[in-house]
Order: structure tokens, then C-alpha cells, then sequence
């Protein structure tokens, strides 16, 4: 194949550059927005912490103020739960209750990429879309962050294998032995299993994971549905009224876990206090930049997750055993 | 009775960098601490050999000395840490003591201070704050500092020692200086 070089991407390159070391403010403000617009569009689609729940932006506004700390916080509070009724003979009065509910914080911290910084002219050396690859690492960079400090509270909530969380009566994280239609059932009644009887909604399986259900034959999964994964692959879908996402991060979702969510507004909250924002600067020859981001998000609902292993014996969500 | 709690307040512990490179461009480190650890804005810090951040600076063994660091923030700030059920903290970051700096620290054992003291890290209950070194630098103790005006009050009456950021190591320099002559001959 002969050698060619790719004098429009060059063009694009130069052209991206200049704008970055424009003088012109608004020349500039294009060439950053162009890029933040690009990283919040794939954001949406490769990140998968933000799929479990309501994303919501904020604005200073929206903070409480703390006496001991100027950090920024959410004061949010929490379903009250009632003391229950009883049966009395007539003539006898109630008993009192004082009415309370409790309240919880949502913090924040900040990701950000590594400031990345070149002589522009070296950039302007490359034959591949430099927009392209820029945004691809930081984007990814700031996502695999933003998952894994996710994926952290998840691992905390489900607990420790087949063992029983004694405030929601019940385990979290269990083996249902190896997948099929039976163990995936099984699977699915690992929410409403607990005292609180949330049912999933949502599922997390890696790509590796996810040719075990392509594996499935005819009479485990269907007629329909085996032939289409068989042709197609697989695709994100409902498979028992959970949509299952598809990760491609082993390293935080096991190639033989399965992660349920309930609906979002029984597993927490996700505030986005400043979203994906690249920031550049110019100076004489060299150009830098990073990307940084500050999100506040929690997992306060310990029964709206739980964990499932397709391997060894099936256990009892109650039990353990 | 007129109210007799104090509520902790922002500015108990703190570090204000007076003079150094700009807050973009200084020499910072992150790193997860010791959850154990009582570390403070303003406190000395290190790095221990798996890598986490703890109150102090020890002062090591041959050929391995810590470097010391001053805390951005108190290890239960908002930021680097968090309620349990939150995706945020886990990290805090620090200056570290070679990058040219001049800071202002609440944590600091109470004494006299004069310009040019030597500055250590302090052990024991002291552990995280600074105090006057006692032996010759390169001796049993790691030097951490140089006092530039020394102890003031600040804008909230908190007591303040200044001084700049420094690090020759502890202990041992023929030690060291043998075990690398060593080294290279065995080569």
C-alpha cells in the first residue's frame, strides 16, 4: 500500500490549534466548546455509573453551608419510617411517637485528566485526528474514575459473599451457580429478598459475561431471542424486565457478575456540581490542557444493589446457605 | 447560662502557602492516607513504604529516607473523605517540601522560634506537627523546614509558624554515603 499522507485531518489539526492560541476570546471559546460538547456526548454513552441514576446538574445554589468547613455539601434527607400499629381494646389511648426522619450528606471531590501540554508543532506533525485522540484519552481517563469510585461504594454495599446483611435480612451478594434461565431467575430475587422489597431495574454484566447469555440455548432463553443474539450479538436490552448494561471495564465487573440496581429514586443521587470541562491554555509555542469534572454521588440505600455470581452452588438470598 | 459549645471552625488547622510557585504550577502529591492517621491542613506528612500518606516524617532507614510534606487538607475534609454510601474522597493531597515554598502552619508544637531554626517532624502525640531540630542537620533527625519569621497570629488569632520548606535527610549520611560507595563497587 503506498505511503499517503492526510492532508485534510492535518488541516483540521492546524486549524483546532490555532483556535486554542487564538488571542481571539471567541475563537477560542469555539475551540473549547467544540471539545467540551464532544466529551459530553460520549460521556453519556461509555460511561456506566451515570446510567443508575438521575443525573442531576446543580448550581451553587442548590449547596448547604456547613459551620466547620467551606467544602461544598448536600444536605438530603431520607424516608421516615414509622413505628408500626397495634391492636388495643376500646378505651385505651395511643402511644406517642415523635416524628423524625434522617438526613444525609452528598460530597464532593473533583477527577481530573493529567494536564497534557506540547510544543504545537509537534502536534502539527501527526497524520491521524488529534481532536480524536485527545479527547478519546482524557474522556476515557475521566469515565474509568468516575466508575471505579462507583463500582468502590457497590463493592461496600453488597458486602461479603453469602453472608447476610442482618439489617435488610438478607445477603447481597451470593452464587447462584452457573448461568442459565433457572440461575438467572434466581439472580433477579436478590432485591426483593430483602426487608425493604425493591425489585431491580437495572443489571451490569461485563463483555465477557455477556456470551454466556448469547451461549444460551432455545430452551433456556426463548426461540426468539436466542436466534437474534446468535445473528446479532449482543446489544444493551431487557432480558426479564432488567435492562442489562454492558461494560467492557473487567477490572471493576467480574467476568461472572451480574450487578442489579433498583430504580434511581430508591438508590441515590448523582449531582453535578461542574460537568466534563476542558480547559486550555497557550502560551507562545506550547499549548496544555486537562479535563476535570466535580460530581457528588451516593449509594445511601444499601437494599437497592446487590451482586450475583454465576459460579458455584446456588445459595439462598435469606440465608446464605 | 449563656452557651458554652465552640463549634470546630474552618481555620483551626490550616495551610496558607505565602510565597511559591502558583497554585497550578506547585509541586503537589496525592496520594490515599492511613485512614488511622490524624492528619490536619497544615500537617507534615509522608509517605510510608506502601505508598499511603501519614502523619510525620520518620526518619527512614539507608538509602530510603521519606520526604516530608505539608497536608492541603485535614483528612476528614469533605473531599478527602466522605460519609459511608459516598463515591467522593479516599485521596488528599499535600506541597512537598523541595518545592520551593514559604508556608504558614498551624501545626506546630508551641515554643520559641527564632529565624533560621531548623524545623523537624515532630513524633509521638506531636506526630504531624513541626518542632525545632535538637541535633546537626543529616543527624537523628530529618529537617523539614527553615523559619523565616517564625510565630504569628493570624486574621482568626490562631498561632502560625512560617518558615520555608526544606529536606536534608535524617540520620546516617556516612551510612548512606558507604552503603552507595558499596553499591558501586559491587558493580
Amino acid at each position: 500500500m503506498p505511503y499517503t499522507k492526510d492532508y485534510d485531518v492535518r488541516l483540521v489539526n492546524e486549524s483546532v490549534i490555532n483556535a486554542l492560541r487564538s488571542e481571539d476570546p471567541l475563537m477560542r471559546k469555539e475551540a473549547q466548546e467544540s471539545t467540551s460538547d464532544y466529551l459530553r456526548l460520549r460521556l453519556r454513552e461509555d460511561g456506566f455509573a451515570r446510567k443508575f441514576f438521575n443525573p442531576a446538574t446543580i448550581t451553587p445554589a442548590d449547596l448547604d453551608r456547613q459551620v466547620d468547613t467551606q467544602k461544598p455539601v448536600i444536605v438530603r434527607d431520607m424516608e421516615p419510617n414509622s413505628a408500626g400499629a397495634y391492636s388495643i381494646p376500646f378505651g385505651t389511648t395511643p402511644m406517642d411517637n415523635y416524628i423524625r426522619a434522617p438526613r444525609y450528606r452528598v460530597m464532593f471531590d473533583r477527577i481530573e485528566s493529567r494536564r497534557y501540554t506540547a510544543d504545537v508543532n509537534d502536534l502539527l506533525t501527526y497524520e491521524m485526528d488529534i481532536r480524536q485522540i485527545l479527547n478519546d484519552f482524557i474522556l476515557k481517563d475521566i469515565m474509568a474514575e468516575e466508575d471505579r469510585k462507583f463500582m468502590l461504594v457497590v463493592e461496600t454495599s453488597v458486602g461479603a459473599l453469602n453472608t447476610v446483611n442482618d439489617a435488610l435480612g438478607s445477603c447481597q451478594f451470593i452464587t447462584v451457580g452457573a448461568m442459565n434461565r433457572q440461575s438467572i431467575a434466581h439472580a433477579m430475587k436478590g432485591l426483593p429478598s430483602t426487608n425493604r422489597h425493591l425489585n431491580p431495574a437495572k443489571a451490569l454484566v461485563n463483555n465477557i459475561l455477556i456470551w454466556d447469555a448469547v451461549a444460551q440455548p432455545r430452551e433456556q432463553i426463548g426461540g426468539n431471542l436466542a436466534e437474534e443474539l446468535f445473528v446479532d450479538g449482543f446489544a444493551e436490552r431487557k432480558i426479564m424486565g432488567l435492562i442489562w448494561s454492558i461494560t467492557i471495564k473487567t477490572d471493576l465487573v467480574g467476568d461472572s457478575d451480574i450487578y442489579m440496581f433498583a430504580e434511581p429514586k430508591f438508590l441515590g443521587d448523582f449531582f453535578i456540581l461542574d460537568d466534563v470541562t476542558m480547559s486550555s491554555k497557550s502560551e507562545d509555542y506550547t499549548l496544555s490542557f486537562f479535563a476535570y469534572e466535580s460530581v457528588g454521588g451516593t449509594i445511601m440505600n444499601s437494599a437497592a444493589v446487590c451482586k450475583a455470581r454465576f459460579s458455584g452452588t446456588q445459595r439462598n438470598w435469606r440465608t446464605g446457605l | 447560662m449563656p452557651g458554652t459549645l465552640t463549634p470546630a471552625q474552618m481555620f483551626d488547622h490550616s495551610l496558607v502557602v505565602v510565597k511559591g510557585p502558583s497554585l497550578m504550577n506547585r509541586l503537589d502529591f496525592h496520594a490515599a492516607p492511613v485512614s488511622t492517621e490524624t492528619i490536619n491542613q497544615g500537617s507534615v506528612c509522608s509517605l510510608n513504604s506502601a505508598g499511603n500518606l501519614v502523619a510525620g516524617c520518620s526518619t527512614g532507614a539507608i538509602m530510603n529516607r521519606p520526604m516530608p510534606m505539608f497536608a492541603i487538607q485535614s483528612i476528614n475534609d469533605f473531599d478527602a473523605n466522605s460519609d459511608v454510601g459516598n463515591f467522593s474522597g479516599g485521596v488528599m493531597s499535600a506541597v512537598v517540601a523541595t518545592g520551593g515554598f514559604e508556608i504558614e502552619t498551624t501545626e506546630f508544637v508551641a515554643g520559641t522560634y527564632r529565624p533560621n531554626d531548623l524545623l523537624t517532624a515532630a513524633t509521638g502525640a506531636n506526630a504531624g506537627n513541626v518542632r525545632r531540630c535538637t541535633v546537626s542537620p543529616y543527624g537523628a533527625e530529618v529537617v523539614v523546614g527553615c523559619v523565616s519569621t517564625g510565630i504569628s497570629s493570624n486574621e482568626y488569632s490562631k498561632s502560625v509558624l512560617r518558615f520555608w520548606t526544606m529536606f536534608l535527610p535524617a540520620s546516617a549520611h556516612s551510612a548512606d554515603s558507604s552503603s552507595s560507595e558499596s553499591s558501586s563497587s559491587s558493580i
